[in-house]
């Protein structure tokens, strides 16, 4: 299962997409897709900041339309505590981890999906031995 | 599994399917089924760009700004409120 990152899924919805990921997601059968709550709220919320109106209204239909489709994982109990481990392991070594990337990587790693994403901020966690499994897939050009 | 009922249907249109379905050796019901399906599995989105596309038409696709603002890459406050 490939988890989209927020990035991915704004990608996936943009004018001018990126020739590699459009081809990568023409490769793709539409439910071997997922993603996580955290990138719902992320849409939501750069939906949600537009000006209110038609185009928002149609924005905000389409999204729930797609975040039906997909596999939408949940942030359990477990999910929650590696998050938070992960933040702490990679500010040790100096690296500042977003709280709400670390939920990605955690829901990801969690339910065995591999992470589309091209933010380079989750390439350090997998160096840390617990998060070896932790698997990005960056098809960007 | 589920049920469909139609309701409606003209007399023709019935004769013909049983037609078909005897031609092909299939109860009426079988038949219907087996188009039903074989049209569901066209029009279903054969990968992840086509169902993209689908849900979002041109006229809704992000623009450059905001692609980039949905990124959270201008979120001012992402830090957990540790520190």
């Amino acid at each position: 299962m490939f988890v989209l990152d927020t990035c991915a899924l704004s990608e996936a919805m943009s004018a001018h997409r990126n020739e590699g990921f459009t081809q990568w997601l023409a490769a793709q059968p539409p439910d071997k897709l997922a993603t996580t709550v955290t990138s719902v709220a992320e849409i939501s919320h750069g939906i949600m900041r537009l000006t209110a109106g038609k185009r928002r209204d149609g924005l905000h239909q389409a999204a729930e339309t797609l975040f039906r489709r997909l596999h939408v994982h949940e942030q359990d109990r477990p999910c929650a505590w590696l998050a938070g481990t992960m933040i702490a392991l990679e500010e040790k070594r100096g690296r500042t981890l977003k709280f709400a990337d670390a939920t990605i990587a955690a829901i990801t790693l969690h339910n065995g999906g591999q992470l589309v994403t091209r933010d380079a901020d989750f390439d350090g966690l997998a160096t840390h031995e617990q998060f070896q499994g932790f698997l990005i897939v960056n098809p960007w050009t | 599994m589920s049920d469909l009922l139609i309701r409606n249907l003209d007399e023709s249109v019935k004769l013909a399917l049983q037609l078909r379905a005897e031609r092909n050796a299939r109860s009426l019901s079988a038949e219907v089924r087996h188009i039903l399906g074989s049209v569901a599995e066209e029009s279903a989105p054969r990968n992840a760009l086509a169902m993209i596309d689908a849900i979002f038409p041109p006229a809704l696709r992000l623009t450059p700004e905001e692609a980039a603002s949905f990124d959270g890459t201008d979120h001012a406050s992402d830090a957990a409120d540790f520190s």
